[in-house]
C-alpha cells in the first residue's frame, strides 16, 4: 500500500513536469493554431541554458529561472521569425514540418555546443527528499509540482481574464479578422511563441535536474506534449494537465505491475479507446462551426 | 464635403484578372454611401482593398488626408475604420461579450461602457452575452459583426452585405440602425444587392459592373435612372 | 550464436541517441591534408570527429595524436586527421581516400563497430593493418588479417562483469537490467549466458528499460520486491545515471553493478560523490584512477597535452598506436612486416600487456572499479585478464 501510494506520488510528480512541458505547447496552439514540433527540443534548450547558467554561478536554479525564460522568449521570437512567419498562409502541415526541421537543427546545435553526453542541471532549490510519514518524495519534484501550478492557473487566467489572452484566442482562430478589428496580430503570435517557448525553457531548467538533458531527449517530449494535448482535448489547458496525468502514470504506476514495454502499450490502446469514445478528447474541443 | 476616404483610380487583380479598374469614389463624414453591383462586381474585393486584405496594384487610397497604402491591416482600422466583412466572421469560440471587448482598445471602464452601447444597439445580443460565437443565429451573428466593427468608435464603417442571409424583416431591421450609426457620427459604406434598400437608406451610391465604377450620383437621382431601374429594380 | 548476432561494440548502443541527426555527421572534411611530406612514415587517423560519437572519436584521436607525437626512434610520422562523421558510408569514403593520399603502414581507425565493419573490406583491398579499440566481438571473427584491436571484446568483458557479482562479492541473488538498445540488449544477452555458466539464475530480469525513461521507481520497487541481494545493469549513460540515482534516493542500499558507461568521465558527473558509494563497474583501463606510477604519469602527461581527464578508450588506442610505432623503429617497413609482426610479438604497454591471440585480438584485461561515496574518482578492486575472461 505504501509502495503503491509512493508510485502515485512518483507519478503525479512526473505528471506536474509532463504538465509543464504540454503547456508551453497548448500556449502556441491556443494562440496560433500552431503545431510547434521543435517545442521538446526548446524543452532541452532551456535545460542547458539551466546548465550552462548553473556553470557560470554555483546558485540554485530559482535564481537564475528568469533568466532562462528571458533567453528562451528571444529564442522562441526566432523560431517564429524562421519557421512560422515565412509559412504563416501555407498549410499548417508546413508549420509541422518546418519546426520539425528547427527541432533537428537544434539538436545539433547541442552536440556542438555541449557534445553527445547527458547533463544535469543545478536543483531549484537544492537537492534532497522530504519525508511525509513514510512516502517520500525529493524537493524538486515538489518545486516541479508548486511552478507547474502556479504557471498553470497563470496561463488559465492569461487566456480567459484578460484582454490580450480574448485577443490572443482571436488571433489564432481567424488571423486576418483580428487584425480587421485592430489587433497587432503578428506581433502578438511572436510573443506567443517567444512565452511558449519562456514556458518551455523553464521546464526544461526544471527537468535537467532530476531527469538530465541530452541532444535528442527533446523528441519524446514534442511526442507526450501532442498526446496529451489531443487526449485532453485540443487547446484545453485542463485537459493537457490531466493527459499529462495520464502518461505519467502509466509511465510510472501501470509499469510497477507490468513490465514498461507492456505499460506502454497500455497506454496507447488507451489513447485508442479515448480517440474511440470521445474523438474531441476529454475536455472536448468547445469550439466548432455551425454545420 | 471633406473627403474621409479617397480612394482615386484603384486597380485590383486576382493573379492575370482584374477585379477592379481604376475605381474612383469618396466617402465623406457624416453620410452613408452605397455601393451597389451584382454578384462578382468588386464590392468585396473594394472594401478588402480598404482594409488592407487585398495590395492594389495601382491607384491611391487615403482614409484622413493619409496614404494608407503602406500600413498593415490593423493600422489601418486603429486609424478610424470599422469593418464587417461579408460573411460575418465572428470569433466562433469567443462569447458574444469577448468577441466585442476584443475590438476596444480602450481601458477597463471604456470598454464596458461600449460593450453596453453595442447591447443597447442590438437588445438580442444582450440576452446571449455568454454564448459562443458559433452558437449564434446567423442574423444574431450579423449584429455581432457589425457590434464589434463599431467597438473601435470609427470614422468610416464598411459594411459588406449586412442583410445576406438575413429574414426581409431583420435585413430591413438591420439597414434602418444605419441612419443612427451615422447620426453618432460615423460614416458608413454599404455594399448591397439588394438595390432598392441600400437606395432607401444611403445619401449617395455607386454603382459597380464588373471591376468598373459606372453610375455615381445621390440615392435620388440613381433611383430615377433608367440604368438602375432595369438592371436592380426590376423595371 | 543468438549472442554474436545480439552483441556489438560496447559503443554502438549510442547511436540510437544520435541517429536522427545525420546532418552533421555527412561532412566528410579531412581535417588537415594529406600532402605528402618527407616523413618516415604515414599512418593517418580516420575516426569520428564530428557527428554523435565526437566525444569518443576526439578520445581515442587523442590517444592515437599522443603516441605520434613521441614516436620512438626518431622516426617521424605523417598523421593527417580523416573525419568519418560517425557514419558507415563517410568511414569506408574516408578510409579509402586515406589510404589512396600515400603510402601508409597502417591506420588508426574508429571505435564505432559498424564504421569498423564498413572499413574492413578496404583494409583487405590495400592489404594495410587497422588498429583499433572497437569492442565489436565480430570484427576480430570473420578472418580479416588486418584488424587489430587494443581493447577487450563485450563477450569478454561481460564474463568479467559476472564473475566480479558471482565469485567476489558472492550474490546470488541478481537483478539483471538493461535498456532497449542495441547495446543494452546485446550486453544483457552475454551477462545472462554468463552467469548461466556460473550457476546463478536471476531473480529478477529486465530488458524493457526504454533509453527515455525518466521514473525508475516502479522498476525499483520490482526489485525490491524480488528480495534481490545485487543490481546489474548494463545500458548507456543516462538511463543507467537514473537507476543509480534514484535507488540511492530511495534508500536501496544494494551493490550496483554496471557497464563501462558510468566510468566516463561525463557520465560521473552527473552525480553527487555520496551517489556513487558502493557504486562498481565493468571497464577495460581506468586511466582516471592513475593505478600504477606508469599510468599515472601517461595520464598526468594526456591531462596537460589536451587539457582533459583521459579515458580508456584515449589509453587503449595510445598502446595501440605505440605498440605499431614501435615495430616500425625495431624495423617493420612495409604493411606487410607491421603486419606479421603484430600478429606475433608481445607489447608492453602502458595499460597492460599487449599479445594477439590470432585473431587479432591483442587485449585481454578488464577492470573492475568501485566508488567509495567520497570521490568521483574510482578505485581499481578486481584485475581479469587473458583466461580468466572465458567461461567454458
Ligand atoms: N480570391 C480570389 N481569387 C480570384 N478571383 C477572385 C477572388 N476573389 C474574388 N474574385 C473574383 O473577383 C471578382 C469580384 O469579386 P468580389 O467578391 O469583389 O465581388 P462582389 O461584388 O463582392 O460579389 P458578391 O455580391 O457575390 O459578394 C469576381 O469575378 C470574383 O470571381
Ligand atoms: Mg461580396
Amino acid at each position: 500500500m505504501i509502495t503503491f501510494l509512493q508510485l502515485v506520488i512518483n507519478g503525479l510528480a512526473l505528471g506536474a513536469a509532463y504538465a509543464l512541458v504540454a503547456l508551453g505547447f497548448v500556449f502556441i496552439v491556443n494562440a496560433t493554431g500552431a503545431v510547434n514540433f521543435a517545442h521538446g527540443d526548446l524543452v532541452m534548450a532551456g535545460g542547458y541554458a539551466a546548465v550552462g547558467l548553473g556553470s557560470l554561478a554555483q546558485i540554485p536554479a530559482v535564481y537564475f529561472l528568469p533568466l532562462v525564460a528571458v533567453i528562451m522568449f528571444v529564442l522562441g521570437v526566432a523560431l517564429a521569425l524562421l519557421a512560422y512567419f515565412p509559412l504563416i498562409n501555407r498549410p499548417p502541415s508546413t508549420v509541422f514540418i518546418s519546426t520539425l526541421l528547427c527541432g533537428i537543427i537544434l539538436q545539433n546545435a547541442f552536440v556542438v555546443l555541449f557534445g553527445p553526453q547527458a547533463h544535469a542541471a543545478p536543483p531549484l532549490l537544492k537537492s534532497g527528499v522530504a519525508h511525509f510519514g513514510e512516502i517520500e518524495i525529493s524537493v524538486q519534484a515538489i518545486g516541479t509540482m508548486v511552478v507547474a501550478a502556479i504557471l498553470i492557473a497563470s496561463q488559465y487566467l492569461l487566456f480567459t481574464r484578460t484582454q490580450i489572452g480574448r485577443r490572443l484566442r482571436a488571433t489564432a482562430e481567424d488571423r486576418q479578422m483580428a487584425q480587421a478589428v485592430g489587433i497587432p496580430a503578428f506581433a502578438l503570435i511572436a510573443a506567443t511563441f517567444g512565452l511558449g517557448t519562456a514556458l518551455a525553457g523553464i521546464a526544461g531548467a526544471l527537468l535537467a535536474n532530476q531527469f538530465f538533458v541530452y541532444p535528442t531527449g527533446g523528441i519524446p517530449l514534442s511526442v507526450y506534449a501532442y498526446i496529451a494535448v489531443v487526449i485532453g482535448g485540443w487547446g484545453s489547458i485542463a485537459g493537457a494537465v490531466i493527459g499529462a496525468m495520464i502518461i505519467s502514470l502509466f509511465q510510472v504506476v501501470v509499469s510497477a505491475y507490468v513490465s514498461y514495454a507492456a505499460a506502454t502499450g497500455l497506454l496507447y490502446v488507451t489513447l485508442l479507446l479515448i480517440f474511440v469514445v470521445r474523438p474531441q478528447g476529454i475536455f472536448g474541443e468547445r469550439v466548432q462551426r455551425r454545420a | 464635403m471633406s473627403g474621409l476616404l479617397e480612394i482615386d483610380k484603384l486597380c485590383v487583380w486576382y493573379g492575370p484578372v482584374f477585379a477592379l479598374k481604376d475605381a474612383t469614389l469618396s466617402v465623406g463624414s457624416g453620410e452613408a454611401v452605397a455601393l451597389i453591383g451584382a454578384n462578382g462586381a468588386g464590392k468585396s474585393t473594394l472594401f478588402k482593398s480598404i482594409v488592407g486584405f487585398l495590395r492594389p496594384k495601382s491607384g491611391a487610397l487615403r482614409f484622413l488626408d493619409r496614404d494608407v497604402t503602406g500600413l498593415r491591416t490593423e493600422q489601418r482600422i486603429r486609424l478610424g475604420v470599422g469593418y464587417s466583412p461579408e460573411g460575418r466572421r465572428v470569433f466562433p469560440g469567443l462569447t458574444v461579450r469577448e468577441n466585442l471587448e476584443v475590438a476596444v482598445f480602450a481601458g477597463k471602464a471604456e470598454r464596458a461602457r461600449r460593450v453596453d452601447r453595442a447591447f443597447s444597439l442590438f437588445p438580442q445580443l444582450a440576452t446571449r452575452q455568454e454564448a459562443l460565437g458559433w452558437q449564434l443565429s446567423g442574423g444574431q451573428q450579423q449584429m455581432l459583426a457589425i457590434g464589434r466593427a463599431l467597438m473601435g468608435q470609427p470614422r468610416l464603417l464598411l459594411l459588406d452585405e449586412p442583410s445576406l442571409g438575413l429574414s426581409p424583416k431583420l435585413a430591413d431591421e438591420v439597414l434602418a440602425g444605419i441612419r443612427g450609426i451615422v447620426k453618432d457620427g460615423t460614416s458608413v459604406l454599404l455594399a448591397e444587392q439588394n438595390v432598392g434598400k441600400a437606395l432607401a437608406c444611403c445619401d449617395r451610391a455607386y454603382v459597380l459592373e464588373v471591376g468598373k465604377i459606372v453610375l455615381a450620383g445621390t440615392a435620388a437621382a440613381l433611383r430615377d435612372t433608367e440604368e438602375v431601374k432595369r438592371a436592380f429594380l426590376g423595371g | 550464436m543468438k549472442n554474436s548476432a545480439l552483441s556489438t561494440s560496447w559503443r554502438d548502443g549510442r547511436q540510437w541517441r544520435y541517429g536522427s541527426a545525420v546532418m552533421l555527421g555527412l561532412s566528410l572534411v579531412a581535417l588537415s591534408s594529406g600532402l605528402a611530406r618527407s616523413a618516415d612514415a604515414y599512418l593517418p587517423i580516420v575516426m569520428p570527429i564530428t557527428g554523435f560519437l565526437s566525444v569518443e572519436g576526439g578520445s581515442q584521436r587523442n590517444g592515437a595524436v599522443m603516441a605520434l607525437e613521441h614516436a620512438p626512434g626518431g622516426k617521424t610520422i605523417d598523421y593527417p586527421v580523416f573525419d568519418t562523421g560517425t557514419s558507415a558510408t563517410g568511414a569506408a569514403t574516408a578510409l579509402d581516400k586515406a589510404l589512396s593520399n600515400g603510402k601508409p603502414i597502417a591506420a588508426a581507425v574508429s571505435v564505432f563497430g559498424t564504421e569498423m565493419v564498413a572499413m574492413m573490406p578496404v583494409a583487405a583491398e590495400y592489404k594495410v593493418p587497422l588498429l583499433t579499440i572497437s569492442g565489436l566481438a565480430k570484427i576480430t571473427e570473420s578472418d580479416n588479417p588486418y584488424i587489430f584491436r587494443f581493447l577487450p571484446n563485450d563477450r569478454e568483458i561481460k564474463v568479467a562483469h559476472a564473475r566480479y557479482v558471482v565469485e567476489k562479492l558472492k550474490k546470488t541473488k541478481i537483478a539483471l537490467i538493461s535498456d532497449t538498445t542495441a547495446y543494452g540488449q546485446g550486453g544483457f544477452a552475454l551477462l545472462k549466458e554468463d552467469f548461466t555458466k556460473l550457476g546463478v539464475k536471476p531473480v529478477y530480469e529486465d530488458s524493457s528499460i526504454a533509453p527515455d525513461t525518466k521514473d525508475m521507481s516502479p522498476l525499483l520497487a520490482k526489485v525490491k520486491a524480488s528480495g534481490a541481494d545485487a543490481i546489474v545493469v548494463h545500458s548507456v549513460a543516462a538511463p543507467m545515471a537514473l537507476i543509480v540515482k534514484q535507488a540511492k534516493a530511495a534508500g536501496i542500499t544494494l551493490p550496483i553493478i554496471n557497464s563501462s558507461s558510468i566510468v566516463e568521465p561525463t557520465a560521473t558527473a552527473l552525480f553527487e560523490p555520496a551517489e556513487l558509494k558502493d557504486v562498481c563497474a565493468e571497464t577495460p583501463s581506468a586511466p582516471e584512477t592513475r593505478a600504477t606510477p606508469k599510468i599515472k604519469e601517461w595520464a598526468d602527461a594526456y591531462k596537460t597535452r589536451f587539457g582533459l581527464e583521459p579515458d580508456g578508450l584515449a589509453l587503449g588506442q595510445y598502446d595501440g598506436v605505440m605498440m605499431a610505432l614501435t615495430l616500425i623503429a625495431k624495423g617493420a617497413k612495409t604493411p606487410e612486416d607491421l603486419r606479421a609482426a603484430l600478429q606475433k610479438e608481445t607489447y608492453e604497454g602502458v595499460a597492460m600487456t599487449y599479445k594477439s591471440n590470432g585473431k587479432g585480438d591483442l587485449s585481454h584485461d578488464a577492470e573492475i572499479v568501485c566508488w567509495d561515496g567520497t570521490s568521483r574518482i574510482p578505485k581499481v578492486v578486481e584485475h581479469y585478464a587473458g583466461p580468466d575472461m572465458v567461461l567454458k
